[in-house]
């Protein structure tokens, strides 16, 4: 074999070799492997020689987003080579874990505000009417909107399990700061499109307020906060925020590899409450939990009396008669019901009445294969079938329970709002941005008291016109079940305009059953 | 009466729980995340002085001057 044979093969195997260990990787195979391959194939080449390879790679088709995740093992490899006693590379540190991501994108935003965006607005001030600087501005403030992405996975992935661990303050206070930045930019947006353009010196002072706060967030993120929840957090902790990020989406950077723990890991995962910051913390999270049940929002108990009277009068059964005593109080105790009576739906009629007769209450049961069916009043379903409906449902649902912790999520996969499993169990009031939290305490206490049975709001939200209602659930005794949220995109109903009938769908023709699908395919 | 020496690299927490009067000196000079007690038993065992300062940008030297002139003594390392 020729010596330019010999080159030939060697960068042919060392392609081969990387598209191993991209496929490793994006299969969830473990990074030591993948490391290990790199050093055996590359450990004779140099970092001019791996570029090559990679750009000849991008030439060759391969996704240059691909690229940048073999650039993040190979910058891991060269970090592990130039300090020699490090052999491993730090979980924190390894492409895809939360920590590396967080710090990855932190990297950008920061590059962003240094590189781009100040040295732009400098030289935009100096230079007249350079309308090049302008233009480069608004595009970096535009960039800049997507740290909506950062802040978002950290309010919705690692606060409720901050939370969790009774570190609470601080995921308040931070997401006010967060709130504050994403307004800072949002005013810094809307001054560099104004026409005519304002004063450069405001421009200059948005732009200044909004690069201090982030640069700090981004201290506070690294500094205090990591620091913090890595006393606490689990490997199993990291993997579900690993996992549950994707939807949420990434600040100016490509989706990460697929990060997760190995199951030796998990194994030996041993909590790590036994560190003395951590009981500390715990005993903080208990002191507060128990200060805060005596004072827990109380079901007024006239009212309860009230509803559970109602209800059953709904049922067509008469209140206990037994207990005339009950009846009694009841009776006296009635509040005015123009005041405290909820809009709650009556059935009109004495049909409905009639119907409501023969109400059978929801029951489990079982079939003849042993499968758990839950027979409601009109009929049965069994547990695919339900899980099924859940999925389809054109609305997003999220069920807060009666201690007004996040219960269950419906999930189609295109949320509006996202929901990550990390927010069940969830204190409801900590899953809002501090500036709402008030309104949202009054809704539920409303709730909770039976003063009223729903709210609604629609808002404006990235684009879509979004339809947001919350219910008071009761369950069949009339006890205060829970808060049921209801999120609907209602853009494109808003639009519709006319009638599509079913004799607007197209005839079934008989034809065969390929041609029919390609029709069906075309439909859209 | 004895000076008391201030440690930079010591977390807040603990810096405040034994010398409590150095909280004034931290809030007129900007370090005012300490005014929230919950704040400081969570973040506060990880902040530190020479931390705070990097953190709002204030340089060192003026914060160990206001330490100093406060009355206090203050280790660098």
């Amino acid at each position: 074999m020729s010596a330019a044979d010999q080159i030939k093969h060697n960068a042919v195997y060392r392609q081969q070799k990387i598209v191993e260990i991209l496929k490793l990787l994006h299969n969830g195979g473990s990074f030591e492997k993948a490391k290990a391959i790199f050093d055996e194939t590359f450990d004779q080449v140099d970092v001019a020689e791996i570029t090559s390879a990679e750009r000849e790679l991008i030439a060759s088709g391969l996704n240059p987003m691909e690229i940048q995740h073999l650039c993040n093992v190979h910058a891991a490899v060269f970090k592990g080579k130039i300090t020699d006693e490090q052999t491993t590379t730090p979980d924190q540190e390894q492409p895809g874990h939360p920590v590396q991501v967080l710090k990855l994108e932190n990297l950008i935003i920061g590059s962003l505000l240094q590189d781009e965006l100040l040295p732009c607005l400098k030289k935009w001030q100096q230079s007249g009417s350079d309308d090049v600087y302008l233009q480069r501005m608004r595009k970096a403030l535009q960039d800049l909107t997507t740290i909506d992405r950062h802040y978002t996975r950290k309010e919705n992935l690692i606060f409720p399990l901050m939370d969790k661990y009774g570190i609470t303050a601080p995921p308040k206070v931070m997401w006010g700061v967060d709130d504050q930045i994403r307004d800072l930019i949002k005013q810094a947006n809307k001054l560099v499109a104004q026409e005519p353009l304002p004063d450069k010196y405001v421009i200059e002072t948005a732009i200044e307020a909004a690069n201090k706060e982030i640069k700090e967030m981004i201290f506070k993120e690294e500094e205090i906060m990591v620091p913090m929840v890595n006393e606490v957090f689990t490997v199993a902790d990291w993997g579900l925020i690993a996992a549950e990020s994707d939807p949420i989406g990434y600040t100016l950077i490509a989706p990460p590899l697929p990060w997760r723990p190995t199951a030796a890991q998990l194994a030996a995962a041993t909590p790590q409450v036994d560190s003395k910051i951590a009981n500390e913390l715990n005993e903080m999270a208990q002191a507060l939990a128990d200060q805060q049940t005596p004072g827990r929002l109380k079901i007024d108990p006239q009212v309860k009396n009230y509803k559970v009277k109602e209800f059953k009068e709904q049922l067509g059964t008469p209140a206990p008669s037994s207990a005339s005593t009950t009846d009694t109080q009841a009776a006296t105790a009635e509040p005015d019901p123009a005041v405290v009576r909820p809009d709650v739906a009556t059935p009109a009629g004495s049909s409905a009445k009639e119907a409501m007769a023969d109400y059978q209450p929801t029951q489990l049961l079982l079939n003849a294969q042993g499968q758990a069916q839950i027979a409601f009043n009109n009929g049965q379903l069994d547990l695919g079938e339900l899980t099924g409906i859940f999925k389809v449902l054109p609305v997003d649902l999220t069920f807060v329970d009666a201690n007004d912790q996040v219960a269950w999520f419906s999930d189609d996969g295109d949320r509006v709002f996202p929901r990550t499993k990390a927010v069940v169990g969830r204190a409801v009031i900590n899953c809002h941005p501090p500036k709402s939290a008030d309104r949202v305490l009054k809704i539920l206490s409303d709730f909770h008291q039976g003063l009223r049975d729903h709210a609604d709001f629609w808002i404006d939200f990235r684009g879509r016109r979004v339809y947001i209602r919350y219910f008071a659930v009761h369950d069949e005794q009339g006890q205060y079940a829970g808060c049921l949220e209801v999120t609907q995109d209602i853009t494109k109903i808003q639009q519709l305009t006319g009638q599509k009938r079913l004799e607007d769908e197209p005839t079934p023709t008989v034809k065969d059953p390929a041609g029919a699908d390609s029709e069906a395919g075309g439909d859209d | 009466m004895t000076t008391k020496t201030i440690s930079l690299d010591r977390p807040v927490f603990d810096l405040l729980s034994e010398v409590p009067e150095v909280q004034p000196v931290m809030i007129a000079i900007g370090l005012d995340g300490v005014t929230n007690p919950l704040l400081l038993q969570t973040a506060g065992r990880f902040m530190t002085l020479r931390k705070g300062a990097k953190m709002k940008e204030i340089p060192l030297a003026q914060l160990i001057t206001a330490l100093h002139n406060a009355g206090f003594e203050v280790a660098e390392a």
